[in-house]
C-alpha cells in the first residue's frame, strides 16, 4: 500500500494527502500517535526533555488530579453519583493531558486509582458497559487485584454474561482464595447459571 | 572388440529392471491416492450418539448446492492428477509384463536337496536311502520297456541329475564346488551386462538416447524437483498457504492488547488469505464477507450460493491453521473467538450473542428467538413442546420435533473432578512432569442436576502401561461421531480441544499445544432423568480426559492456579472453562534416614545395613550428592552425639510430613 504522507500546517503534523478513501485504521492510529508525540516534544521548553524520574513528575497536575479525585469521592459519599462520575472523568482526562515525556510509572498509578473509582461509580450508576470497560482496562494493565476482578465480574453479571462473570470471580479467587465478597458473588452467579439452564443442584 | 559391454539383445533383463523401478514408484503413489479417495468416502453412519440429520433429511433450500460442492470436493480427491499417473503407470507396467516378461527359467540353478526332494536338514543316512529309492525308479535298467522314447529320455536326464545331486551331497570335491560356485561342476561362465537393449546404444537410436538422457537430467529432473520444492514452500505443514500463515503471524504479533477481538475480527483476517483470494475471483473481500454473513443468517445468496458454500468450506482449514498459529502466541482471547467462528461456520448461525445455543438448531426463526428471554438449550428442554415452539418460532410440529431432538442429542460436559497428577506419585513435587486428569460425565441438556458418584469410581488402577504412556486412556473410548452440521458443505469430525491457561496472566502456559478430545462414550445421552440421577455403575458412564502439561511443574512449593478450556468445534454451549488448582509439595523427607541420623534405631541399624544399601555418610562425596538430590544422608559419627539431644526437632518434621501426606 502506498500513501502520500505530507506535513499539514493546519494540524501541525503529518497527514495523508490524496490518499485512498479507506485508510487502514492501524496507519491512522500510528499517524495520530506520531503527531501527538511531536506536538508534546515541541511543547517542551527545555532543549532536551528532562528524564522521566519521579522528581520531574508534574506536581501541580498531581495536586489537581487528587483534588478532583477527592471531590469525586465526596460526591459519591453524598449520593451524587452523576457528579462524582463527572469528576473522575475529568481527572482521567487531566491524566491524559500529562506530557507524554513524564514518568509513565506515576501516570499509571494515578490512572489505576481513578479507573477503579470510576468503575465503582459506574456500577453504582448502573452503567454496566462503561464499568466493564474500565475494569477490563484495569485488568488489561495487569492490575490483577481481586477487587478489579470483582468489578469486572459484577459488570458482567449485570450485563447477563454469567459465564464471563463466573470466570472473573474464579480468577479473582486465584489471587485471594478466601475473599468473602468474591465467594459470595461466585455463589450468586453459579445459581444464576443454573437457573438460566433450567438446571438445579 | 565391438563393445566392452554385453547388451540385452534378447530383452531378457531390461523389462524386469524397468518393471522393478516402475513398481517402486507406483506403489506409494497408488497408496496415497487410494487413502485420499477413501477418506472422503466415509459418511456419517448412525453411530451411537450421532445426530442423524443432514441437509437432505432437513430438506434445506440449498441442499442441491451443498451436494454439488460436496461432490466437487470429493471428486477433486478421486479424479485428480494422481489418478492419471496411477492409471498410466500401471498400464505401462501391465504392457511390459505382458509383452516382455518370460517364464523364469531356473536351468542354470542347481539345488541337490530340491532334486532329491529331501529337507535341508536331512542326514547322510536319509540322503542315501532316498537316493536308492529314486534310482530304483529312474535307473535306465529299471525303466519300463513300454514307455515312449521321449519319456525315456526325460527319465534318463532326471537320473543324471539325481546322480549329480547325490554326488554333490556325498562327494567331497563336488560338495566344495557347490559351496564355492553354486554348481557341482565348478565355476560357471559369469556374464555381466547392461540392462539396455543394444539398438538403443549402438546404432541409429544412440543419438536419441543421448537426447533422452539430456532431457531427463537437464530438464525433467530440475522441473520435478523444482515443482516439488515450490509446492513444499507454498504451503505449510498443515496445508495452508505460506502467505496466509505469514499474515496470521503478522496480525497476531501486532495484536493490540487494548482491543477486544471478536469472531468477526478473525473472519476479516481469514478472508484476506491467499486461499480465499483464489476463490473469490473478481469479487471484493467485502462482498465475500457479506456472503459469509448471509450464510450465518441462513439466507439464500441466490446465484452466489455455490461460491458462498465453497468459501465457507474453505474457511475451516484456515481456521484450524489460525488456531494452531495463535496457540503459539498463547493468547486465549483470539483463540476463543476463532473457536466461536468455527462453530458458527459449522452451524450457520451468528458467532456472537446470547442466543447462539438456540440459533444453532434447525428451522429456528432468528427474530423470534432473539426477542424472547430463553437463551440456553437446558432451559428450552424444560418447556412444553408448545412453549418451545413459541421460543424457537417453529409452528410445524414435525420440524419442532426434529429441532428438539437435535437439542437433546448435543453432548454437554459436566466436569466432576479435575486435578493434576504425576504418574506413579500421590502428590505433585516441584519440577515433576504432570498431567491434568479431568473426570466428567457426558450429558444431554435435558438431563438435570448431577448424580452422586462414589469417589471410588474416580480412582484408577495405575498399571505399568499407564506409567509408560500416561495419556493412554484418552484413546480407549469410541471415537465421536461426525458432528451434526447440515448447513455446512462437508463432513465435520467432532472434537473438543483442551488448553490450559495461567490464572495470573490469563495466557496459555508455556509450550501449549491443543489437546484433542476425540474419543468419548456418548451412551449417557440416551439416559432418562431417573437413570441419570441414580448414577449407577455401568449405566452412567464416567469419561476421563488427560491433558499433558507441556512444561514441568513450577520449581517452588506452593499453590498454583490454572484455568482449563475445553472448546468444542461444532456446538455452542458445550464448552468448559473451569479453574484448576495445583498444590506443589516438597519431596517428603525420607523418615528412615531422619531416624537414623537422630540415632534412634541404633540397634536395628546393624541388621538393616546387611540388607539395604545404607545412606552415604554426610562427609563423603556420595553423601554430598545425595544431599543435593534431597535424599537421606547419614550424619557423620562425630555429629551423632549432638544430634541425639535435638530429637524433638526431627519429630516435628515427621509430624509435618505426615499431616501433608493425609491431605
Amino acid at each position: 500500500m502506498e500513501v502520500d504522507l505530507r506535513y499539514d500546517a493546519k494540524i501541525k503534523g503529518l497527514a495523508i494527502k490524496n490518499g485512498p478513501e479507506h485508510v487502514d485504521p492501524q496507519l491512522q492510529l500510528e499517524l495520530e500517535q506520531l503527531n501527538t508525540i511531536c506536538t508534546e516534544l515541541i511543547g517542551i521548553t527545555d532543549a532536551v526533555p528532562s528524564p522521566p524520574t519521579p522528581e520531574n513528575f508534574n506536581k501541580d497536575m498531581s495536586r489537581m488530579i487528587s483534588k478532583l479525585y477527592e471531590g469525586g469521592v465526596q460526591a459519591f459519599k453524598n449520593g451524587k453519583i452523576q457528579d462524582s462520575e463527572k469528576q473522575f472523568t475529568i481527572a482521567i482526562e487531566v491524566i491524559n493531558r500529562r506530557n507524554k515525556f513524564e514518568a509513565f510509572q506515576g501516570t499509571l498509578q494515578e490512572l489505576g486509582i481513578l479507573l477503579m473509582a470510576r468503575a465503582d461509580t459506574y456500577l453504582a450508576g448502573k452503567k454496566y458497559v462503561k464499568a466493564f470497560n474500565d475494569a477490563d482496562l484495569l485488568i488489561g494493565l495487569m492490575m490483577c487485584t481481586p477487587d478489579n476482578f470483582l468489578r469486572r465480574g459484577v459488570a458482567n453479571y449485570f450485563l447477563e454474561n454469567y459465564e464471563d462473570a463466573r470466570a472473573d470471580f474464579q480468577r479473582g479467587l486465584a489471587f485471594d482464595p478466601n475473599n468473602e465478597k468474591l465467594l459470595a458473588e461466585l455463589n450468586n452467579v453459579l445459581d444464576k447459571i443454573l437457573d438460566e439452564n433450567g438446571d438445579y443442584l | 572388440m565391438a563393445s566392452e559391454y554385453k547388451y540385452d539383445e534378447g530383452s531378457d533383463t531390461w523389462p524386469y529392471f524397468v518393471l522393478a523401478l516402475l513398481v517402486f514408484f507406483m506403489v506409494p503413489i497408488t497408496a496415497r491416492w487410494f487413502l485420499r479417495a477413501i477418506s472422503s468416502g466415509s459418511s456419517s453412519k448412525a453411530v451411537e450418539g450421532s445426530i442423524p440429520y443432514n441437509h437432505e433429511s432437513l430438506q434445506l433450500a440449498n441442499s442441491t448446492q451443498i451436494d454439488k460442492v460436496r461432490a466437487q470436493k470429493r471428486a477433486g480427491r478421486v479424479f485428480n492428477r494422481s489418478l492419471v499417473i496411477v492409471v498410466l503407470g500401471w498400464a505401462l507396467a501391465a504392457y511390459i509384463w505382458i509383452t516382455y516378461a518370460k517364464e523364469v527359467s531356473l536351468t542354470g540353478f542347481f539345488d541337490p536337496y530340491t532334486i532329491l526332494d529331501i529337507p535341508y536338514t536331512a542326514s547322510e543316512k536319509d540322503i542315501k536311502s532316498r537316493y536308492r529309492k529314486l534310482s530304483l525308479v529312474y535307473h535306465p535298467d529299471k525303466i519300463g520297456k513300454d514307455l515312449t522314447d521321449k519319456v525315456k529320455e526325460e527319465m534318463e536326464a532326471a537320473f543324471i541329475q539325481i546322480n549329480l545331486a547325490y554326488k554333490a551331497l556325498t562327494d567331497e570335491v563336488t560338495k566344495r564346488n557347490l559351496e564355492l560356485y553354486g554348481h557341482p561342476d565348478g565355476q560357471q561362465e559369469v556374464t555381466h551386462g547392461v540392462a539396455i537393449p543394444k539398438f538403443l546404444v549402438e546404432g541409429r537410436y544412440s543419438q536419441l538416447m543421448i537426447l533422452l538422457y539430456f532431457v531427463l537430467i537437464g530438464v525433467i529432473l530440475p522441473f520435478v524437483v523444482g515443482n516439488w520444492w515450490s509446492n513444499v514452500k507454498a504451503t505449510t505443514k498443515r496445508g495452508i498457504h505460506v502467505d496466509t500463515a505469514a499474515s496470521f503471524v503478522r496480525r497476531l504479533a501486532d495484536k493490540n492488547p487494548a482491543v477486544v477481538y471478536t469472531p468477526y475480527t478473525v473472519l476479516d483476517w481469514i478472508l484476506e488469505s491467499a486461499e480465499v483470494t483464489a476463490l473469490r475471483g473478481d469479487k471484493s473481500v467485502q462482498e465475500i464477507k457479506d456472503l459469509v454473513l448471509s450464510y450465518f443468517k441462513r439466507e439464500s445468496t441466490g446465484s452466489d450460493e455455490e461460491l458462498t458454500l465453497r468459501v465457507v468450506s474453505e474457511l475451516l482449514p484456515l481456521l484450524t491453521g489460525f488456531i494452531e498459529i495463535a496457540t503459539v502466541f498463547k493468547v486465549p482471547d483470539v483463540i476463543l473467538a476463532a473457536f466461536d467462528l468455527q462453530k458458527a461456520v459449522h452451524q450457520a448461525c451468528t458467532p456472537l450473542g446470547k442466543h447462539r445455543e438456540l440459533l444453532q438448531l434447525p428451522y429456528v426463526d432468528a427474530k423470534v428467538v432473539e426477542a424472547q428471554s430463553v437463551k440456553k438449550l437446558g432451559k428450552l428442554l424444560t418447556l412444553s413442546d408448545e412453549e418451545a415452539g413459541k421460543v424457537l418460532g417453529i409452528s410445524d410440529s414435525k420440524k419442532l420435533k426434529i429441532a428438539l431432538d437435535v437439542a437433546k442429542n448435543i453432548p454437554f460436559i459436566r466436569v466432576l473432578d479435575a486435578s493434576f497428577k504425576v504418574p506413579g506419585e500421590d502428590y505433585i513435587s516441584p519440577n515433576a512432569s504432570a498431567h491434568l486428569v479431568v473426570k466428567f460425565l457426558i450429558k444431554s441438556a435435558a438431563l438435570k442436576s448431577c448424580p452422586e458418584i462414589d469417589d471410588l469410581r474416580f480412582t484408577e488402577e495405575e498399571t505399568i502401561e499407564d506409567l509408560k504412556n500416561p495419556l493412554r486412556s484418552n484413546d480407549l473410548p469410541p471415537q465421536l461421531p461426525a458432528a451434526y452440521a447440515p448447513y455446512f458443505p462437508g463432513l465435520v469430525s467432532n472434537s473438543w480441544e483442551g488448553f490450559i491457561a495461567n490464572q495470573s496472566d490469563n495466557k496459555f502456559i508455556e509450550g501449549t499445544e491443543s489437546a484433542l478430545l476425540r474419543n468419548v462414550e456418548l451412551t449417557n445421552l440416551k439416559l432418562t432423568q431417573k437413570e441419570w440421577i441414580e448414577g449407577k455403575e455401568h449405566v452412567v458412564a464416567i469419561s476421563t480426559f488427560k491433558v499433558k502439561l507441556p512444561a514441568p511443574v513450577p520449581p517452588t512449593v506452593g499453590d498454583f492456579h490454572f484455568r482449563l478450556f475445553l472448546k468444542n468445534n461444532a456446538y455452542f454451549g458445550t464448552d468448559v472453562d473451569i479453574p484448576v488448582d495445583m498444590e506443589v509439595k516438597a519431596v517428603p523427607i525420607d523418615q528412615e534416614a531422619v531416624k537414623k541420623a537422630a540415632g534412634l534405631d541404633e540397634d536395628d541399624s546393624d541388621s538393616d545395613s546387611d540388607l539395604d544399601i545404607s545412606d552415604p555418610e554426610e562427609d563423603s562425596i556420595a553423601g554430598a550428592l545425595a544431599a543435593l538430590r534431597g535424599q537421606g544422608v547419614k550424619k557423620s559419627s562425630e555429629a551423632d552425639d549432638d544430634e541425639s539431644d535435638n530429637e524433638s526437632v526431627f519429630t516435628d518434621i515427621n509430624t509435618d510430613t505426615e499431616d501433608e501426606g493425609e491431605d
